[in-house]
């Protein structure tokens, strides 16, 4: 008897989402499935919708209608959704979002108060991060003395402090100049092939969705079906 | 990095403000401990008079505005010698003057000196004086030290000279630092005949003191007998004001300090929105956010509280030098003074950051990261 086939790490069921009274549709009946360990970009317009699917997949907000569930599980009804972005979910903003006055490596241990380790145990963890995005010489630096790039690397530290097993990226190269993009989007790759993460990317650069395994065109609040992107990065795999 | 470290740091990243708000706090406390200690070394120097002698009780004038100004007829001191359960009661005259700018309330006892050992006066150094010498004192031995006086020398009290025959103890700060005579003498002198400021009992063993005191009070409505801190309202209403105020000062403190941390918090908020909504999007919890925020106040109001009790030390030695309370108030640091300066303390944090810490808890995540 073979074994049940995992959820989906991702799994979005008609899902609506209104603002200004009904008036603004930012997501218009979406449904979409992102599979274990798989990498995908969303990819579309300003005001497509993309960023807003990403936050309701974070619990930042709640749809309006229709279900989302991660790992199998609904978000709606989750007891407590701190936990839930605390140790399932790994979110990394287009600006990097850090603290100024904490260090790179405080910047990372900030992440993980409330998960039950130590002192000690954090600062290990944190530095551990740091050395994989390449950061441990720059560990007691703080964000204004750090690069673009650095700190975008420190901010996807600090999303993986509490080992997520979903990594949410809200345009994490767009405040990036080429170089850095490419090595974050490096970062990611290795990522992917170090340890079972799924990943969604929210981007409108074509180049940086070329990067995922699968891209979900969308536009309008509505994902396109056999968009030429997603074609050309299913081609790619 | 530890939680506490980082509300350490947050208040340190705003230098200018934490210290400005600081301060502010410091000012209430300082206010709060001055008051407090000056308040509470007053009273105990007045019971200190009550209390001097080894009576029971002690008995005043009701409703005097001070203890000093209190006046009782010798011929009820007389009539409460043959109360049953009365072991003796001493008549004492009271007379306060300006001896010079150091001592400007200067105490001068009139006491029979038969009544000298009733009252709880150890002669320590040559002999009481005669019942009617005119002209005889002893000095407690605090002011025979700080006079330099001593057996055998003479000393101008409220402008007349006394021998001073000799020095004696009583157990009490305030009766060692004065001097005593005969009630007579002092009487004549302070133009008091037949007339005494407070009035000593000691009781027989075994005597129910309640009952005593009630019968007296019934006898003598013009009278108060006081036996704890808590009757001393009864015979000095200055002290009871002082007492008000003194609650006054602290409610005020804590309304003052409250709103400067509130003023502080506001604004830290306001500042911190988006990083608050990066924490809540990482998972701090709302509680963490609160504690956080509740932290910062505390840390800001513990340092100011600190500033301010170290300030008060230096007000109350400021006010010990002040001519007019020199003499009369000898300070009395107790814990009570200490722990309501905290309890203000917590309370100013408490109050002031409570709403700018629901705020920030309430603070919706995603609302909140794109707060410019």
């Amino acid at each position: 008897m073979s074994e049940p086939s995992p959820p989906p790490a991702i799994e979005l069921v008609d899902v609506t989402k209104f603002f200004d009274r009904g008036l603004v549709h930012a997501l218009d009946g979406v449904s979409l499935t992102v599979a274990p360990n798989e990498w995908v970009a969303l990819a579309g317009p300003s005001g497509c919708g993309k960023s807003t699917l990403l936050h309701l997949v974070a619990a930042l907000d709640s749809p309006t209608s229709g279900e989302i569930l991660v790992n199998g599980r609904n978000l709606h009804g989750m007891p407590n959704l701190d936990r839930y972005r605390r140790s399932e979910v790994g979110l990394v903003f287009q600006l990097h979002n850090l603290l100024p006055n904490l260090t790179a490596v405080q910047n990372v241990e900030i992440a993980m108060f409330g998960t039950g380790l130590r002192h000690e145990q954090r600062l290990a963890r944190a530095r551990e991060l740091l050395g994989d995005v390449s950061l441990a010489a720059r560990e007691r630096l703080r964000p204004p003395e750090l690069s673009g790039g650095e700190r975008q690397r420190v901010a996807i530290a600090r999303a993986l402090a509490n080992g997520p097993s979903l990594l949410l990226a809200d345009e994490p190269t767009g405040s990036l100049d080429s170089s850095s993009a490419a090595g974050v989007l490096e970062l990611f790759r290795r990522l992917r092939a170090e340890q079972p993460i799924t990943i969604l990317l929210v981007t409108h650069d074509p180049q940086v969705a070329a990067a995922a395994d699968r891209v979900i065109q969308m536009k309008d609040g509505r994902v396109v079906p056999g968009a030429p992107a997603e074609s050309v990065a299913s081609a790619k795999h | 990095m530890y939680f506490a470290s980082l509300i350490v740091l947050n208040v340190v990243s705003r230098k200018v403000r934490s210290i400005l708000t600081a301060v502010a706090v410091a000012i209430s406390i300082m206010t709060v401990v001055t008051m407090g200690v000056l308040t509470h070394s007053l009273r105990q120097s007045a019971i200190a008079v009550l209390r001097t002698g080894t009576a029971d009780f002690s008995i005043a004038q009701e409703d005097v505005s001070d203890v000093i100004y209190s006046s009782i007829d010798e011929r009820s001191v007389t009539e409460l010698r043959s109360y049953s359960g009365v072991e003796s009661v001493v008549g004492v005259l009271v007379a306060p003057f300006r001896l010079d700018e150091d001592h400007p309330f200067f105490l001068q006892l009139g006491v029979p000196p038969q009544e000298l050992e009733a009252f709880g006066v150890h002669v320590v150094e040559g002999r009481a004086y005669e019942a009617s010498a005119p002209d005889e004192a002893m000095l407690g031995f605090r002011a025979a030290r700080e006079f330099n006086k001593h057996v055998g020398d003479h000393m101008l009290l409220d402008g007349d000279d006394f021998q001073i025959v000799g020095i004696y103890s009583t157990g009490q700060v305030f009766g060692d630092s004065a001097a005593m005579m005969p009630l007579v003498t002092l009487q004549a002198r302070e133009r008091k005949p037949g007339t005494a400021t407070l009035a000593f009992v000691r009781t027989t063993p075994g005597t129910d003191i309640q009952a005593l005191r009630n019968r007296i009070e019934q006898d003598y409505p013009e009278l108060a007998t006081v036996r704890t801190e808590s009757d001393f309202g009864r015979v000095d209403r200055n002290l009871e004001l002082l007492s008000a105020a003194n609650t006054g000062v602290s409610g005020l403190a804590l309304i003052i300090g409250a709103v400067t941390v509130l003023n502080m918090m506001v604004l830290t908020v306001f500042e911190r929105t988006r990083e608050f909504g990066v924490l809540r999007a990482i998972g701090w919890s709302r509680a963490r956010v609160l504690f956080d925020v509740m932290g910062e106040a505390l840390v800001v109001a513990l340092s100011g509280a600190a500033l301010g009790v170290a300030a008060g030390f230096v007000a109350i030695r400021f006010l010990e030098d002040t001519p007019t309370l020199r003499g009369l108030f000898y300070p009395d640091y107790t814990t009570d003074v200490f722990l309501r300066a905290l309890l203000i303390t917590f309370g100013m944090a408490g109050f002031g950051a409570l709403y700018p810490a629901a705020r920030a808890a309430l603070l919706k995540p995603l609302t909140a990261i794109r707060h410019e």
